[in-house]
């Protein structure tokens, strides 16, 4: 019998785990090295900026940056992943022999895409940021991220395509019950505005947590 | 919904990927296939069949059937 034994951990749990400790150590260099730094005079020019950076950070604002770790880390593992085949295999959990060609090209288009959309998130929390220079990098990263997502369907399979397509409903019921009611809660007066950045931050989460589950149900990650 | 692509698939001697592969799909799916966790498109499910050169309804098992038209 030639038969192909499944792993039973998920691709998904060793992304999740390799961007939680990403995101980890990020915020870890954010909180505790970088005010390490600008308390005692070694960022001096950057110090007001770094300070008032601290005193804008709200719940989102935290929310933003975790998730701008999770998305670039993510991307940075998976783009040195897509360098090497065996690389490739082990991220994928590829059985040997195995064809390279697709799951190669779609770990460097997730990771390339990953780490345009953390540049992207970047942009809403920096408001000081140049408008100018803001649009260019904003357009420039939406527009990768919109190649990539195209060339990703092109070479992805019906599986992957199906997974995308249940997790892309389920999210939209959820997010639409979550904004109906924010919307209620703010027509009453009990809660302001939603702002872009609760905005898209909701959608991102909503849509990994219900991909995740999505992929797992379905066996995209064995 | 029940299959048999397992059995038809070890009869051939192929593995997963081998026969993910002829199909142009990858072995997660077809590994989804046999374990019930997705059922295939028809036409996957179609070239299944002609890979085989068995009928659809051998390899897919339904137990639906048409009410008696009174």
């Amino acid at each position: 019998m030639n038969d192909v034994k499944t792993t039973q951990s998920g691709v998904w749990k060793g992304w999740a785990t390799a961007a939680i400790c990403g995101a980890g150590g990020y915020l870890f260099f954010k909180w505790f090295v970088l005010r390490w730094l600008a308390d005692n005079g070694v960022l001096c020019a950057y110090e007001p900026m770094i300070k008032a950076a601290f005193a804008r950070d709200g719940w989102w604002m935290i929310a933003g940056w975790v998730t701008v770790a999770f998305f670039g880390f993510m991307g940075l593992i998976l783009t040195i992943a897509s360098l090497r085949g065996r690389w490739t295999q082990r991220v994928m959990r590829m059985q040997p022999g195995e064809p390279l060609d697709k799951p190669r090209q779609m770990v460097r288009i997730s990771g390339i895409g990953g780490a345009a959309y953390g540049l992207l998130v970047t942009l809403f929390l920096m408001p000081g940021i140049d408008p100018l220079v803001g649009v260019v990098v904003g357009v420039a990263a939406f527009g990768l991220i919109t190649i990539l997502f195209f060339w990703g369907l092109r070479i992805s399979d019906e599986l992957q395509r199906a997974a995308q397509n249940e997790a892309l409903v389920w999210s939209f019921i959820v997010i639409e019950a979550v904004l109906v009611l924010w919307a209620l809660l703010n027509h009453f007066g009990f809660v302001g505005p939603m702002k872009a950045l609760p905005v898209v931050l909701l959608i991102t989460w909503v849509y990994l947590a219900a991909f995740m589950v999505v992929a797992s149900r379905r066996g995209l990650d064995q | 919904m029940k299959n048999r692509l397992r059995h038809y698939r070890e009869d051939r001697g192929w593995s997963q990927g081998g026969l993910a592969q002829r199909l142009g799909v990858s072995r997660q799916t077809i590994n989804a296939v046999e374990t019930d966790k997705y059922d295939p498109s028809l036409p996957l499910a179609l070239r299944i069949s002609k890979l085989f050169g068995v009928a659809v309804d051998m390899i897919f098992l339904d137990d639906w059937q048409p009410e008696d038209e009174a």
